[in-house]
């Protein structure tokens, strides 16, 4: 089978819900099929021309293969089936439980370093945040959390769609939503004010339209652009990529 | 006609482990050419049946290639049970239709 008709098997294959996983193991097992088909016509002394074009006939129509594949639900992926659940909704939630998970990990740490210290809450918290180096790791997980996490989330998204040629409407809703719920919680490191007081170490979620907001909502446009642009350009190109070959073959 | 592929398939396989390209010899070869089918079909029936825990696969190099070899598990031994003992009904209640009609 030209190397052509098995890029064009493999995309039908995925626009028709199969699986990545069952989709790339169909499509190597069928080179390797017709590698075997025309290993075959080539020893019983065809020229290769023709034996290519007999062990294309013997491998069957492509239509048929995809016919095949396509009645079987046991082949579809979840993303296929529940689109709106794999890119709408797991993803919210995935961020959210990373971000609740992430938070209280940090709050264990720091309980667990106090009460091993043997010092008292407040002074632990003064010691702790006079060393630059935990004022730096605590920064970069904050802004780890609310700024890079959310954009990690939509990238891994929109590459996860891509692989699986899904159609453009979940994914970018799914990317607006990941987006949404990392500009609308924030946490917020903020050191003992005295040496007899606490730190504090907090999560918020929500907006308000405040005049601050017009400034705050580049904090969505900005990673909304960066992840959609992007994502849309590389499906673009790849769908022009297929459509040229199909035109100049 | 539906379950057909499966049959041949879990029952090849029940006798030994087979890639794709076996496979389709040995169903062209034991049904003496009489059921030749489109050769790349064999590869979702294969994979739903896997799917289904009917059928294992695994990795092997032959002759410098790699194969993946299917083998059939106890699932697929029952399922090839269930579908033969269909079949042999089916097969009977098609003999009877064409000996009563003879006998008509």
């Amino acid at each position: 089978m030209h190397d052509l008709d098995f890029r064009r098997l493999r995309r039908r294959l995925l626009l028709g819900g199969v699986a990545p996983k069952h989709v790339e193991r169909t499509i190597k097992e069928l080179r390797h099929h017709f590698s075997d088909l025309e290993q075959k016509a080539l020893s019983e002394g065809l020229p290769r021309t023709e034996a290519a074009a007999r062990a294309l006939e013997q491998l069957g129509d492509p239509a048929l293969i995809i016919e095949e594949a396509l009645a079987r639900p046991e082949l579809q992926s979840w993303a296929y089936r529940w689109p709106w659940a794999v890119y709408g909704i797991l993803p919210v939630i995935a961020l959210a439980l990373t971000v609740v998970g992430s938070t209280l990990g940090v709050v264990g740490l720091i309980v667990f370093a106090e009460s091993s210290s043997g010092l008292s809450p407040a002074a632990f918290a003064n010691v702790l945040f006079d060393q630059w180096w935990a004022r730096t790791l605590l920064e970069i997980w904050r802004v780890g959390m609310v700024y890079v996490l959310p954009v990690v989330f939509a990238g891994g998204l929109c590459v996860f769609a891509a692989k699986r040629d899904a159609s453009m409407l979940w994914p970018t809703i799914g990317v607006f939503l990941v987006l949404f719920l990392g500009f609308c919680y924030d946490l917020m490191v903020v050191p003992p004010p005295a040496p007899d007081q606490l730190g504090e170490l907090g999560a918020g979620i929500g907006f308000t339209m405040d005049r601050v907001f017009s400034i705050r909502v580049f904090r969505l446009l900005v990673p909304l652009v960066l992840v959609l642009g992007p994502y849309y350009w590389w499906r673009h190109r790849q769908q022009d990529a297929l459509s040229k070959a199909l035109h100049t073959r | 006609m539906s379950g057909v592929p499966e049959l041949l398939v879990l029952r090849l396989l029940s006798q030994r482990e087979m890639y794709g390209y076996e496979l389709v010899r040995a169903i062209r070869l034991t049904s003496r050419d009489e059921i030749s089918l489109a050769e790349g079909v064999v590869y979702p029936v294969l994979h739903a049946l896997e799917a289904q825990g009917a059928l294992r696969s695994k990795e092997k190099e032959t002759n410098g290639r790699k194969r993946i070899y299917y083998g059939i598990t106890a699932k697929g031994k029952r399922r090839l049970g269930a579908l033969h003992e269909e079949w042999q009904r089916l097969s009977s209640g098609i003999d009877a239709v064409f000996g009563g009609a003879g006998h008509a």
